[in-house]
């Protein structure tokens, strides 16, 4: 087979996911954009140039505390899923009798649909019912309101997101692991090296660009938190949850100003693009590729 | 000779004729396409109403169909945007201001002009003020009515309290009769409340509260909140918060998280809730008495909220006066004494069916159908407007610390939605 038609044989199988994404993604996020520079309320278009990205920037309180809320959360909730997924996958990968069961155990939390479990949260969060603060009480201590104080809803929120660890993160650090060779660790074990450092030299630079993929995944999907504040607390109280999608949302489908929702969706875009490459400048220092060339 | 290609676009064609809706079916009936919201038993009263109408009409044909409550609005607007919205629809009244500005719904008047004469004289004057858009009534009144207090009967006499019907009666029945009876059936086990003497409304359920001591938190005009400059409304909302966290009568949002403490489960003696909810106390209460009495009086008035929903016809419906013969059906005599009536779904706004004696005399609970038309007689219709859903968020955002959280005082909430709402009404429409 030529070249030629090779590569038109490529073209000619991607061509239904090439469609769809040309039709159902890219077409809809350029109409977004335009739409960002008007003000639309689903009935009239009126081009306004960058007044919607003025509103936002300066005279939006709303926007700066919604995406300073959703900062935080992702500033906690990133690292902390990481490596609860990281130590997760560590666990499970042990060579241990009946560890398929354990893996479907850890992993079975994260079939649960985000709106069923995001009910289930709102009874563990309950200040006088709920299974946490009946824990904490056990230990002497008298539990906050979680959800119903603007202290600690975001708090909350972020340990409910924690939920998610043994999902599909896991199971990537998990593909990762058992991509590491043995005869590493057997030649690490000759020279005296104990689990520890085993772990620490050869298990988490290997993982590396494992643990890149998901940080990068972490970040975007963190950033886009919607149900668990859209279903238990709405944003509330006094907006200590209000997270940047649902404030985007609220703008939408509440207050019929989609050029504003518009724009809001484009600067997460651009924040997210700016993260990423900034995360793959960084890259280069801590992720390592085998047989990959070192710079 | 027909090709391929032919045959691929003639195959396409046919996909999309199957796709759009005709709109006469086998029997060569028309089908008006409805849509609505509501519980499983609510809608079986609609479908019920629909088939009736099918009776009588028997060219016409109703498509029903059903969207889940919360997300009708994004439904309902997005169907409205692409032009893909049914004939008829129901719209509740918070966002009926804002849409119909839009040019979405059909001017009734013209139809209404066909009409014999009095057919407009025969409705409750509230109830079609709502459905008015620049003087013109662009929707028909469904689901009518006001908030009033459903009552347990049984903790009052168990506590040997005056019945708060009697005491409406009376004239008694004021907001300190209310908290009077409210404290007297808040009961404590250790540090534990066990049984609370009211429910705590949402916003604007009890508007009410500061109507009646003589304030109001908007102008006439809703171009500016008023709330911080205004003693009386300040009064109100601080009857509402010392309710809640002087008084401790009404659940906190963690109590009421729970669900245990419902007027249904018997541990609240007072609900404030809307006429709409007798069929759901009906089929869910067997264990106690219970009935309505009109929300507290103040010093300045006995007023209370008042609400509908919209029956609307699509601007752009292929059949206009088909569509208005079945959302005048919906709003006739006998559907209203359906609804009104034998489900006790809502207060008729008709006047002739308000007086029928099938609506006068109930044999279940509620049996004080006079409460419900004194709810409609002292009520006010709410401040609802195209940027209701906006100021509505930042006023229920203010008050959280104060209603919710319970860590702030009714003069800092007060201002901080003052400013805040004030400052979104001065800013331009729409961004």
């Amino acid at each position: 087979m030529s070249e030629r038609t090779s590569s038109r044989w490529g073209l000619a199988l991607i061509s239904p996911w090439l469609l769809g994404f040309l039709i159902f993604t890219a077409g809809p996020m350029l109409a977004s954009l335009y739409l960002s520079f008007c003000k639309y309320d689903l009935h009239s278009l009126q081009f306004v140039g960058t007044k919607n990205y003025e509103v936002l920037l300066t005279r939006d309180p709303l926007f700066w505390k919604s995406l300073g809320n959703t900062a935080l959360y992702v500033l906690f909730s990133v690292p902390l899923g990481l490596t609860g997924s990281l130590l997760i996958a560590v666990l499970l990968n042990q060579k241990v009798k009946g560890i398929p069961v354990f893996r479907t155990l850890f992993y079975l939390p994260s079939l649960v649909p985000a709106v069923a479990s995001a009910l289930v949260w709102q009874w563990v969060f309950h200040p006088d019912a709920g299974i946490l603060n009946f824990a904490l009480s056990k230990v002497g201590v008298h539990g906050p309101k979680w959800l119903q104080d603007p202290k600690t809803a975001l708090m909350s929120l972020i340990i409910m997101s924690l939920w998610g660890i043994g999902g599909s993160r896991m199971l990537i650090f998990l593909a990762g692991l058992q991509g590491v060779s043995d005869e590493l660790y057997e030649a690490a074990q000759l020279d005296g090296a104990d689990g520890l450092t085993c772990f620490r030299h050869i298990t988490l630079p290997m993982l590396s660009p494992t643990i890149f993929f998901n940080l990068i995944l972490g970040i975007i999907g963190s950033f886009q938190v919607f149900t668990s504040a859209y279903i238990m607390t709405g944003g509330g109280p006094d907006n200590a949850t209000l997270m940047y999608v649902l404030y985007l949302y609220n703008n939408a489908f509440r207050f019929f100003k989609l050029g504003k929702a518009s724009a809001m969706a484009w600067i997460l875009f651009i924040m997210l693009l700016g993260f990423t490459g900034i995360q793959f400048k960084n890259a280069s220092k801590w992720v390592y590729y085998e047989g990959g060339e070192k710079e | 000779m027909i090709t391929r290609r032919r045959l691929i676009w003639l195959s396409l064609g046919g996909l999309l004729a199957g796709c759009l809706p005709s709109s006469q079916d086998a029997k060569g009936r028309t089908t008006i396409r409805y849509m609505a919201w509501g519980n499983p038993e609510q809608l079986q009263v609609e479908r019920q109403i629909a088939d009736e109408f099918e009776k009588t009409h028997p060219k016409l044909r109703i498509h029903l169909f059903m969207v889940p409550g919360s997300s009708y609005p994004d439904k309902l607007q997005l169907m409205l945007a692409s032009r893909t919205a049914p004939d008829v629809m129901r719209v509740d009244h918070y966002l009926f201001p804002a849409l119909v500005r839009k040019d979405y719904f059909l001017d009734l008047e013209p139809l209404i002009a066909a009409e014999p004469k009095g057919f407009v004289e025969d409705f409750v004057p509230t109830a079609l003020e709502e459905c008015r858009y620049k003087g013109k009534l662009h929707a028909m009144n469904v689901l009518f009515g006001g908030v009033q207090l459903y009552y347990n009967k049984k903790l009052f006499q168990d506590a040997g309290l005056p019945d708060p019907y009697e005491l409406s009666q009376a004239k008694k029945w004021d907001w300190d009769a209310f908290l009077t009876a409210a404290n007297a059936l808040t009961k404590r086990e250790g540090d534990r409340t066990v049984q609370f003497g009211s429910t705590f409304p949402s916003f604007p359920q009890w508007a009410s509260v500061y109507w009646n001591r003589g304030g109001d938190v908007m102008n006439k005009e809703l171009t500016k909140f008023t709330l911080a400059d205004d003693p009386h409304a300040i009064e109100g909302l601080q009857d509402m918060a010392d309710l809640r966290w002087k008084h401790h009568c009404a659940p906190t949002p963690a109590d009421a998280a729970l669900s245990a403490f419902t007027f249904e489960s018997g541990k609240i003696a007072m609900h404030w809730g809307w006429a709409g909810e007798t069929p759901r106390f009906r089929k869910n209460i067997k264990k106690f008495d219970w009935d309505i009495t009109p929300v507290p009086t103040g010093p300045a008035g006995d007023a209370t909220v008042l609400k509908g929903n919209q029956l609307v016809v699509n601007q752009h419906s292929a059949h206009p006066e088909l569509a208005w013969e079945f959302v005048k059906y919906m709003t006739g005599p006998e559907a209203e004494l359906l609804l009104g009536a034998k489900f006790r779904r809502c207060v008729p706004t008709r006047l002739s069916v308000q007086q029928h004696p099938q609506y006068l005399k109930s044999d279940k609970p509620p049996f004080h159908t006079d409460v419900f038309l004194e709810t409609v007689r002292r009520g006010r219709t709410l401040p609802i407007d195209a940027r209701y859903q906006e100021w509505s968020q930042e006023f229920n955002t203010a008050t959280d610390a104060l209603f919710n959280v319970g860590s702030t005082t009714v003069a800092q909430a007060s201002q901080t939605a003052t400013q805040r709402i004030n400052k979104l009404l001065a800013g331009e429409e729409g961004f």
